[in-house]
């Protein structure tokens, strides 16, 4: 008996709910800057939702899915903007916060964007991928192709050095 | 500064731009998002294929890829790129249709419909894309249909038979939904084996197209001629598609012996049979070549396309699969059970072995040559492109030329052949998409087709 291809069994609204502040705040933290985390966000948003048919039985291959995109995007902004970098993340205020905190949280923001700016890209990912995105070490590895040993040791060492500069 | 200092930096996005986005998400029709990503991988392939045909052009003559030749037709012209298809190119490409009108055809002609309407209700067919109907009133049906059979039977046909039954290899499957797309017909489509889309083709009667990976052998025809009549046997078209394949590489200056299929596949299948029991298959643990090959002790890297998109598919379908039937436990599957035999077959590890990357320069010089163990699942015309930048091709056996990949010699490709039965004009009708959908610039391309160049067309 023939069957039809499209079968929907993933709750595409819990898995918003739960990857729309992991990938905004992995845009966060690979910019350095609220500057066009929005746009960033909505765009592998959107880049992603039109593939999700593709993972009716596989969330996470979206979810690797939906990262690779996020990760392509901030390349691809970066590249681009590379020179606007630190500057604009003082002058962003969040809506939804009071204005104090969002302007603390903008400042070290901007902090941790000048010190990682001379790291390796691979470290500033792995950043992202683990404060920005909240992603564990395993999530991570699976990610970036490392293993997860290796994940930590990295981010460990990492911390470490910007503890010493902070 | 310490983990919890990192992690209270993040914040809640806000409210309103949630809301705003989650609106756009769902109000966004997902047919109408299938069609643009297609129109999208159209119009790259037209400015992407122009460049690159220009630089070939460019720096032929310089011996460096035979298969150049065979990877150009893509982008290069390509005599079937245009226009209908005539009575004399049908016959030139079907290998046993006799060109004869459909007189006898046992299926009752469906009452004529206006033909006015380029698009049928329902149908999500864009205005900018060439409407069936449309197209049909260009006369074309009477290439396939005699000329007993108007333009606007045809087109009743059509309207009739808009939804097929297409049944094939998964990756005919692939193609034919992408074609689909563009015609706004409603397919129904089961991956089955060849030998299984032969018999619902002409058996059966449960497909109006197959795409298999094999022609017709004498004694399917002889079997088809037999239950269907000699009038039916006359109205399959068959057409030669093209090729489908990936190549296998690494970095100019890297370290990996040749692998065959087996190996790729006991490197990064998700479940290998237990070699202690192996009608039983347990989770892939090789993480060293070592444990796959006994021979050098490096870890086992991949990097390859992103597990959804065609190429992933193409790769699954083409080694992983040859890969997987050297093991007789997994063979004895493919009748007993053939979803699990698919799982199995086509299934690639989630860990750290395989990453899923994008075929650009920064993934050339950034991530492949950077680790000289790791190997590269690529497509063919990426591969033929960068040969001065990857090794050989690593897949065991010759390397993929024009000439190997025609022969089936190169384990990396498969041939694919399209078969429809006649009698119906809306078949006939996918035929003709396919015959345009093949030619370049083809959004076609995108899913590791290679068409057949001009000389193999002939």
């Amino acid at each position: 008996m023939l069957q039809r291809l499209s079968i929907t069994e993933v709750d595409w609204e819990a898995v918003f709910a739960e990857q729309l502040p992991r990938i905004y705040n992995y845009f966060r933290f690979r910019l350095g800057c609220e500057a066009d985390v929005e746009e960033l966000t909505s765009a592998t948003f959107e880049k992603a939702w039109r593939a999700r048919d593709h993972y009716r039985r596989d969330v996470a291959g979206f979810s690797t899915w939906l990262y690779s995109i996020a990760h392509h995007a901030a390349i691809d902004y970066l590249r681009t903007h590379r020179q606007h970098l630190p500057l604009q993340a003082a002058l962003e205020i969040a809506s939804d916060s009071t204005p104090e905190h969002d302007a603390q949280l903008a400042s070290d923001l901007n902090r941790l964007a000048q010190l990682t700016r001379d790291l390796p890209e691979r470290d500033r990912e792995l950043i992202a991928l683990k404060y920005g995105a909240a992603l564990n070490n395993r999530e991570i590895a699976r990610l970036t192709g490392l293993s997860e040993s290796n994940v930590g040791t990295i981010l460990h060492r990492i911390v470490q050095a910007l503890r010493a500069r902070w | 500064m310490n983990d919890d200092f990192l992690y209270r930096l993040r914040k809640e996005p806000p409210r309103a731009f949630a809301e705003r986005l989650k609106a756009r998400l769902e109000n966004r029709n997902p047919r109408r998002a299938r069609f643009s990503i297609v129109r999208t991988l159209v119009l790259g392939l037209l400015v992407g294929g122009a460049a690159v045909a220009a630089t070939w052009w460019s720096v032929q003559g310089d011996g460096s890829g035979e298969l150049r030749a065979a990877v150009s037709s893509v982008l290069g012209s390509n005599p079937r790129a245009s226009g209908p298809l005539s009575p004399e190119t049908i016959a030139r490409q079907g290998s046993f249709r006799d060109g004869l009108p459909l007189q006898g055809s046992r299926h009752a002609q469906p009452t004529p419909v206006a033909t006015s309407s380029a698009q049928a209700p329902g149908s999500d067919t864009p205005k900018d894309e060439p409407a069936l109907a449309e197209a049909m009133q260009g006369g074309v049906v009477g290439g396939y249909g005699g000329p007993h059979r108007s333009a606007q039977g045809g087109a009743a046909n059509a309207a009739h038979l808009r939804k097929l039954l297409a049944a094939g290899h998964e990756n005919g499957m692939m193609l034919l939904e992408a074609v689909g797309k563009r015609t706004g017909f409603e397919l129904e489509l089961e991956q089955v084996e060849d030998d299984e889309a032969f018999r619902r083709l002409c058996i059966t009667e449960q497909a109006h197209l197959v795409v298999t990976t094999r022609a017709m052998t004498e004694e399917e025809k002889r079997q088809c001629r037999a239950t269907l009549g000699s009038w039916a046997y006359r109205d399959i078209l068959a057409m030669k598609l093209g090729y489908m394949g990936v190549a296998i590489s690494a970095a100019k200056f890297g370290t990996s012996p040749p692998l065959s299929p087996r190996e790729i596949f006991l490197a990064l299948a998700k479940r290998i049979p237990d070699p202690e029991a192996p009608a039983r298959f347990i989770p892939n643990t090789n993480v060293s070549w070592h444990q796959v090959r006994g021979d050098q002790e490096r870890r086992i890297t991949f990097f390859g396309p992103e597990r959804d998109l065609p190429l992933a598919r193409v790769f699954a379908a083409v080694i992983m699969k040859k890969g997987c039937n050297t093991f007789p436990s997994i063979a004895a599957l493919r009748d007993a059970d053939p979803d699990e035999y698919r799982r199995i077959c086509r299934e690639i590890r989630e860990d750290f072995v395989y990453t899923s990357v994008r075929e650009d320069e920064f993934f050339l010089t950034q991530t492949l040559w950077g680790d000289p163990h790791a190997i590269a699942v690529l497509s063919l015309p990426f591969f033929d492109s960068h040969r001065e930048e990857l090794s050989r091709s690593l897949l065991s056996g010759v390397q993929p030329t024009k000439e190997t990949i025609a022969s089936g010699a190169y384990e990396g490709s498969i041939t694919l052949f399209l078969y429809a039965r006649g009698d119906e004009t809306a078949a006939a009708w996918m035929a003709r998409d396919f015959e345009r959908a093949i030619g370049p610039p083809t959004h076609l391309a995108g899913y590791g087709l290679i068409p057949l160049d001009a000389r193999e067309d002939r």
